[in-house]
C-alpha cells in the first residue's frame, strides 16, 4: 500500500489509485540507496513537472535516492539533485 | 574550440512535425532563431516567442498560429510540453549512450564526495555551518579584516599619515573655513567619505566577498541550502533563498537584486523583508563584531536577538502573506577545490560594482552633512533623535551614529567606533545600539534597489516598518538588561 501524503490531495488519489495497478510507487516510498526506475512524472497544475525533466529526471531513467531527510537527494545518471518531498512525491517508480 | 554548426535533427512524433509544417508559412518575419526552433517555442506557448510573432506577424496571423497549437493540444493525450520534452531526452540518451565509455565504478570515494556527503546530513551538515561561519565570517572577516587589517590600513596609514598630511596641505592652501571643513572637517569627504570608503568599508567586504566566492566555488552553498530547506519553509520561503540572505551578509543592496533568482513574487518579497530588517551587511557586521569583540557576553546575545528576530519576523511575515512557500528542486555539483584565479577575478568583479555603488554615496552623505552643518539642520536632526537616544539609555553622541545610519548602515555603525575608541559607550550600551543599528532602515543604497524591485508602497512600508521596530526592539532589549540585571 502507498501512503498518500496530505498535501498530494485529490490527483494523488486517483494517480496512487492508478500506480497500484501498474506496480509503480512513488518516490517517496523508496528507502536510502535503492535505486529504481522513472515509470512517470505527474504533471501537476503548476507545472513543478518541468522543473524535474530539466535536471535530468525524466522517464525511463534509473534513479538512486541518496539521502531522505531533511530533504530528497537523488541520483540520476551523473547528476545529484535535491528536491523536497512535494516534488519527490511526482515521481512514479518501479 | 568554435567550430562550425552541424545540424542533428531531432524529430518528433508526426503529429509535432506536423504542427511544425502548418507555423511555417505563417511565420514570415525575420527572427534570431531557426524558424523550427521558434515554432517549437509557440507550440509550448512560449511567452516571449508569442509576443514575438505578434509583433512581427500581425493579429491574425497570430491567432492562427494560436489555432494550430489548440489544434495539436487537442489531438495529443499530454501537454505539448510533455511530449516534447520527453522527444529530447530519449533522444538526447540515445546520444549519449553510443558516445559514452564507462569505466568499472570506483569503489572509494574521493575527499570531495566524503566532504559533500557530511555537508548535506545534518547531524555533521549543521556543526560544519557553524565552523564555516565562525572561521569564514567571525575569524576571518570580523577579527582578521575588520580587526587587523583595518585596524593597519585606517589607524596606521591613514590615521597617522595620509590623513594629517591631506589636512595640513588643504589648510595651508585654502585659507576658506567652511571649505577647510568641507574637504578635511570632522564629516569632510576626505576624513569621513574616503577614509571610511577606502579604510573601513573596502578591506571588510574584501574579505567577505573572497570567503563567499571559496563557498560559492566549492559546491557549498547548494548543501547548505537543500539542509536548510525545512527550516526556511516555516518562513514561508525555501532553501533556494539561502543564496541572497547569504549574499546579504556581503552586501544587502546586491542580495536584493540576487532575490531576482527565485520563483514567486511572494518569496521575492518575504526575502527583500528580511534582509532590510535583520541581515546584517559585512561592513556593518565587520564593524559590530569588532565593537563587541571586547564583550563576548554582549556578542552573544546580539547574534541570539537577530536570530530571534530573524525568525520570528520571518514567521510572522510568512503568516499575513498569503499563499505556500514553493517546492525546492536544486542540482548539487560535485565538492570541488575552488579555482583560485576565479576566486579572485569574481571577487574583483565584485568589489568594483560595490566600489561605484558605494563611493558616491560616502561623498554625498558628507556634503550632506557639510550642508547640514552650514545651515543647522544637522544639529536640528540631532535634537529631533535625542528623546529616542534617551529612550534607548544611551549618551546624546549616539544619535550621530543614527542620523548617519539613513545614508549607509555601515556609515553608522563606523560612527559607532569612534564613540567607543572615545570610550563614551558602556557594554550594554554598545549592545543596544548595535541591535538597533543591525535591524535599524536599509542604507540608502539598500532603499533605492528595493524600491526599483518592490515598487514605492513596498519599500516605503518596510521603511517605516523596519525603522520602528528596530527602536522597540532596542527599547526592549535596554529594559530587558536592566531588570535582570546583566551587564556585558
Amino acid at each position: 500500500m502507498v501512503k498518500v501524503p496530505p498535501w498530494l490531495g485529490e490527483v494523488a488519489q486517483t494517480e496512487n489509485a492508478r500506480c497500484k495497478d501498474m506496480m509503480s510507487r512513488i518516490l517517496t516510498s523508496l528507502a536510502t540507496r535503492e535505486t529504481a526506475r522513472i515509470v512517470d512524472i505527474q504533471r501537476d497544475a503548476e507545472g513543478h513537472w518541468r522543473k524535474l525533466m530539466a535536471l535530468g529526471i525524466a522517464p525511463g531513467r534509473i534513479i538512486t535516492v541518496i539521502q531522505r531527510f531533511p530533504t530528497f537527494v537523488v541520483e540520476v545518471g551523473h547528476t545529484h539533485a535535491a528536491i523536497d518531498r512535494q516534488m519527490a512525491g511526482l515521481i512514479l517508480v518501479e | 574550440m568554435p567550430t562550425s554548426p552541424v545540424e542533428i535533427p531531432l524529430p518528433y512524433s508526426p503529429e509535432i512535425e506536423e504542427a511544425i509544417a502548418s507555423l511555417k508559412p505563417i511565420l514570415q518575419g525575420s527572427y534570431p532563431i531557426s524558424p523550427r526552433a521558434l515554432s517549437l517555442l509557440l507550440l509550448q506557448g512560449d511567452e516571449e516567442a508569442l509576443d514575438q510573432v505578434r509583433e512581427q506577424e500581425g493579429q491574425d496571423a497570430f491567432e492562427r498560429a494560436q489555432a494550430v497549437r489548440t489544434r495539436l493540444q487537442d489531438r495529443l493525450s499530454e501537454p505539448v510540453e510533455w511530449h516534447i520534452a520527453q522527444s529530447r531526452h530519449q533522444w538526447g540518451q540515445a546520444l549519449v549512450e553510443g558516445a559514452l565509455e564507462r569505466n568499472a565504478p570506483k569503489k572509494s570515494r574521493g575527499l570531495g564526495e566524503w566532504l559533500g556527503m557530511l555537508c548535506m546530513n545534518p547531524i555533521t551538515g549543521f556543526p560544519i555551518l557553524a565552523l564555516v561561519l565562525y572561521f569564514g565570517l567571525y575569524q576571518f572577516v570580523g577579527i582578521f579584516g575588520a580587526g587587523t587589517v583595518v585596524g593597519l590600513i585606517e589607524e596606521n596609514l591613514f590615521g597617522e599619515i595620509i590623513n594629517p598630511a591631506v589636512t595640513a596641505f588643504v589648510e595651508r592652501v585654502i585659507p576658506w573655513q567652511p571649505i577647510q571643513q568641507l574637504l578635511v572637517g570632522e564629516y569632510g569627504v576626505w576624513t569621513l567619505g574616503v577614509t571610511y570608503a577606502v579604510a573601513l568599508i573596502l578591506p571588510i567586504v574584501t574579505f567577505f566577498f573572497l570567503v563567499f566566492a571559496v563557498l560559492e566555488d566549492s559546491g557549498y552553498l547548494p548543501r547548505l541550502a537543500m539542509l536548510i530547506d525545512r527550516a526556511f519553509k516555516a518562513l514561508g520561503l525555501n532553501g533556494r533563498a539561502v543564496i541572497p540572505i547569504v549574499l546579504g551578509f556581503g552586501c544587502d543592496t546586491m542580495a536584493t537584486v540576487v532575490t531576482r533568482v527565485l520563483e514567486t513574487k511572494r518569496e521575492r518579497i518575504l526575502t527583500t523583508f528580511l534582509l532590510s530588517l535583520t541581515i546584517p551587511c559585512s561592513a556593518q557586521l565587520g564593524v559590530v563584531l569588532a565593537l563587541l569583540s571586547g564583550h563576548p557576553k554582549g556578542l552573544l546575545i546580539w547574534t541570539g536577538v537577530m536570530i530571534g528576530v530573524f525568525l520570528i519576523a520571518g514567521w510572522l511575515a510568512a503568516r499575513v502573506l498569503p499563499g505556500a512557500p514553493a517546492p525546492f528542486y536544486m542540482e548539487i555539483p560535485p565538492m570541488r577545490f575552488p579555482n583560485i584565479s576565479n576566486v579572485i577575478v569574481k571577487t574583483l568583479a565584485r568589489l568594483q560594482w560595490y566600489f561605484l555603488e558605494v563611493f558616491p554615496l560616502f561623498l554625498i552623505a558628507s556634503l550632506m552633512v557639510w550642508i547640514g552643518q552650514l545651515t543647522g539642520l544637522f544639529d536640528l536632526a540631532l535634537r529631533a533623535l535625542q528623546p529616542v537616544t534617551q529612550w534607548l539609555a544611551l549618551p546624546s553622541e549616539a544619535a550621530v551614529a543614527f542620523l548617519f545610519g539613513f545614508f549607509r548602515r555601515d556609515y553608522g555603525a563606523a560612527g559607532l567606533y569612534q564613540l567607543d575608541e572615545q570610550g563614551l559607550l558602556s557594554g550594554n550600551q554598545l549592545l543596544v545600539v548595535a541591535v538597533v543599528l543591525t535591524l535599524f532602515v536599509p542604507c540608502v543604497a539598500q532603499f533605492l534597489v528595493t524600491l526599483k524591485e518592490r515598487g514605492w508602497r513596498m519599500a516605503l512600508g518596510m521603511l517605516v516598518f523596519t525603522l520602528a521596530f528596530a527602536l522597540l526592539v532596542g527599547v526592549f532589549l535596554s529594559w530587558g538588561l536592566q531588570a535582570l540585571g546583566i551587564a556585558v
